[in-house]
């Protein structure tokens, strides 16, 4: 592309290099490594929340709006959380994903979340497809900053919507969790 | 500070805090929504359904050519409103969701206003699902096929405000049913009067204070998280549908009335819900009709999806009304008068239920002392998307006016309520009273930090100083007449 020479060659340092088609695309997916031939398993424009769904069945995550606006679709990507609609299938090689399904059996977030109910707050969830987005932000947060403050907490978990409207339960179920490994002493 | 609800007696199950019973479940996202159980893994050789979408508000397809869709490769049924299937099927309409009393087509609620059709030649809003229906491989590949159909439209005025929509010589959006855009009369919903109590208008006449208002309300959509979504597979004269539509034995019902099968061949599996907010009342229920047609066409399960840009379809119907209220100078309500025109766009649905349930709920528990009631409502046709319900029928609209001419007249009866109650002599009552007001206007003094305040009836700090001491030393002298020196010390410190 001459005409854009100009433009890129001043990004000159971050740009990458567009290397030929990987022959292999592989992907560690809650713990096992998964590989992919590209074109055959892995279209250039295939989403990783599409890939994970229709083609793995992690049905856990939710696609809802699928242009990150919602964080149904959250999952944890080298321990960040990170929107799958929004990342090609192919972005993710070399990578390690957790899906919901990954989490421990017993994991305190999950707990916390399914046990919430409170005087002046009620439960984390009613209708419940938001839930897995926000335990996967949660559990992110968490893995990185056991005890965050409330506002750290709301700052983590900004991007979600909960059409039901638990927002004030879901931030106590936050708490509970980082107390609940506390208690743990994970 | 927030206080734990304490009943009276122990009790073992209401009034405690208990977590959800499925909470488990949906927190570690083994839950599985209609989309999750409906993946092609599931279902080998299903095929995507899409529907072709008017790009007019008002318009009739004059000719169709699906001849270059059809040559596409992945596309395995294109259907249009020609074919036998679609053209002998009967319009429909919303009253087979909610849980309403229907059984057959003939005795289906609103059966004054059947003005859905599955799939027809005529759009009467941009977007109305009209035309043609694809089955493909793949989803893009039947998006593809859609943008492949070639269509001759003919284009009809269209209108999109409700008054101007009752304007003799505006454009019908139904003509087959209405032929002023009014929507016609039914059993369900009653007169276009449907609460006349006592006389209004010598209500009015004896009311010392008048007030009036209107109100516009637009439309709001329930974005539910979890979007339209079914499969149906339609083999061996077995029809199966997969939906997240809470009305199980409705959609069978429905779809066994339509596409005249027995009911006992109609298995409806109704998902875990993602929220519906009232979208699952609405009348955008075809889409399971249109869909098990082309899975009868194909002989293999098709899944229908709505994308979130579809999932703003339904909406919250928009109403306007214009409300007045007379009362007498102490604030006792001699008379109420409500009227609404609402717009419920495109297709009826519950329209009716919107504008005439909920205020006459409304009227039955708040306004039962109040001895003269009068409320009217007309269902208007428009070119606009179709509205229904969201988050309450029609509560929205109707609290919004309510409120608004409530807040009016306690405005315009507020000073007059001061200087009545300092006129009269102050009984310990009576001063409860206007330590209440007195309380209201620090507060309000407070809030509006002296600036001037459209809504506020106190318009400066200086003014309502004046105002306070005036009603302070009124107060003191008619106390001070009284002998109550006590009283009028508790007042002066509380």
């Amino acid at each position: 592309m001459p005409k854009l020479s100009k433009g890129i060659k001043k990004n000159k340092g971050t740009r990458k290099t567009v290397t030929a088609q990987p022959s292999e695309i592989k992907i560690k997916i809650n713990g096992r490594w998964h590989n992919f031939v590209p074109e055959r398993d892995i279209t250039p424009n295939m989403t990783l929340s599409y890939l994970l769904r229709e083609k793995l069945g992690y049905t856990g995550l939710k696609v809802s709006c699928d242009e990150g606006a919602c964080g149904a679709c959250t999952v944890i990507m080298d321990g960040k959380a990170i929107l799958s609609c929004m990342m090609l299938a192919v972005e993710a090689n070399g990578h390690e994903i957790t899906t919901i399904e990954g989490l421990k059996k017993d994991d305190p977030v999950v707990e916390a979340f399914a046990q919430q109910c409170e005087p002046g707050y009620g439960t984390a969830l009613q209708c419940g497809i938001c839930t897995p987005g926000f335990v996967m932000s949660t559990r992110a947060l968490l893995n990185d900053n056991p005890i965050p403050t409330m506002a750290e907490v709301k700052e983590a978990l900004s991007g979600h919507i909960c059409r039901c409207g638990c927002y004030a339960a879901i931030a106590q179920a936050v708490t509970h969790a980082s107390e609940k490994i506390a208690k743990k002493g994970e | 500070m927030k206080q734990p609800y304490k009943p009276r007696s122990d009790r073992k199950f209401v009034g405690g805090y208990r977590p959800r019973i499925d909470a488990w479940e949906k927190a570690s996202g083994k839950v599985e929504y209609v989309d999750d159980i409906t993946l092609l893994s599931r279902f080998p050789g299903m095929l995507y359904a899409k529907v072709m979408r008017s790009p007019h508000a008002h318009a009739r397809i004059r000719k169709i050519d699906v001849s270059k869709a059809q040559q596409l490769p992945g596309v395995v049924a294109v259907m249009t409103y020609k074919d036998p299937e679609f053209a002998s099927l009967r319009a429909t309409n919303a009253g087979w969701t909610d849980g309403v009393d229907t059984v057959t087509y003939d005795r289906m609620m609103w059966r004054q206003f059947r003005d859905r059709r599955v799939l027809g030649d005529y759009a009467c809003w941009v977007t109305d699902e009209v035309g043609a229906v694809v089955a493909a491989e793949s989803e893009e590949i039947a998006e593809e096929a859609i943008r492949l159909i070639d269509v001759e439209w003919e284009v009809l005025p269209f209108v999109l405000d409700p008054i101007e929509a009752m304007k003799p010589g505006a454009p019908l959006v139904h003509p087959e049913i209405t032929q002023n855009n009014v929507l016609p009369k039914e059993k369900v919903g009653g007169d276009d009067v449907f609460l006349n109590k006592g006389d209004v208008d010598a209500g009015f006449a004896e009311a010392e204070v008048v007030v009036d208002g209107t109100s516009t309300h637009h439309n709001a959509t329930q974005a539910s998280l979890d979007n339209w979504c079914c499969l149906v597979n339609w083999t061996d004269e077995k029809l199966t549908l997969y939906s997240n539509s809470y009305e199980a034995d409705q959609s069978r019902m429905h779809i066994s009335q339509m596409l005249d099968l027995p009911l006992h061949k109609v298995n409806v599996i109704s998902s875990y819900v993602g929220g519906q907010f009232g979208r699952g009342d609405t009348g955008e229920q075809p889409f399971f009709l249109f869909t098990a047609v082309l899975s009868k066409k194909t002989g293999r399960p098709v899944k229908f999806r709505h994308t979130r840009r579809e999932s703003f379809h339904d909406s919250r119907q928009p109403a306007i009304y214009y409300g007045k209220v007379g009362a007498k100078k102490d604030g006792t309500i001699t008379s109420l008068y409500f009227k609404s025109i609402g717009n419920t766009g495109a297709y009826a649905d519950h329209s009716i239920f919107a504008l005439k349930f909920a205020p006459m709920e409304i009227a039955e528990a708040s306004f039962a002392h109040i001895p003269n009631v009068k409320l009217e409502s007309y269902g208007v046709y428009t070119n606009k998307l179709p509205a229904c319900m969201m988050r309450g029928v029609g509560n929205s609209q109707f609290n919004l006016i309510f409120g608004h001419v409530i807040d009016l007249l306690a405005e315009s009866l507020i000073w007059i309520l001061l200087i009545y109650v300092s006129k009269i002599s102050g009984t310990s009552g009576k001063l409860c009273r206007i330590r209440v007001w007195w309380r209201y206007l620090s507060r309000d003094q407070k809030r509006s930090g002296g600036e001037k305040s459209a809504t506020s009836p106190v318009r400066g700090k200086f003014t309502a100083r004046l105002r306070n001491a005036a009603l302070v030393f009124q107060y003191i002298r008619h106390g001070m007449r009284n002998g109550r020196r006590r009283v009028v010390g508790i007042f002066l410190f509380p």
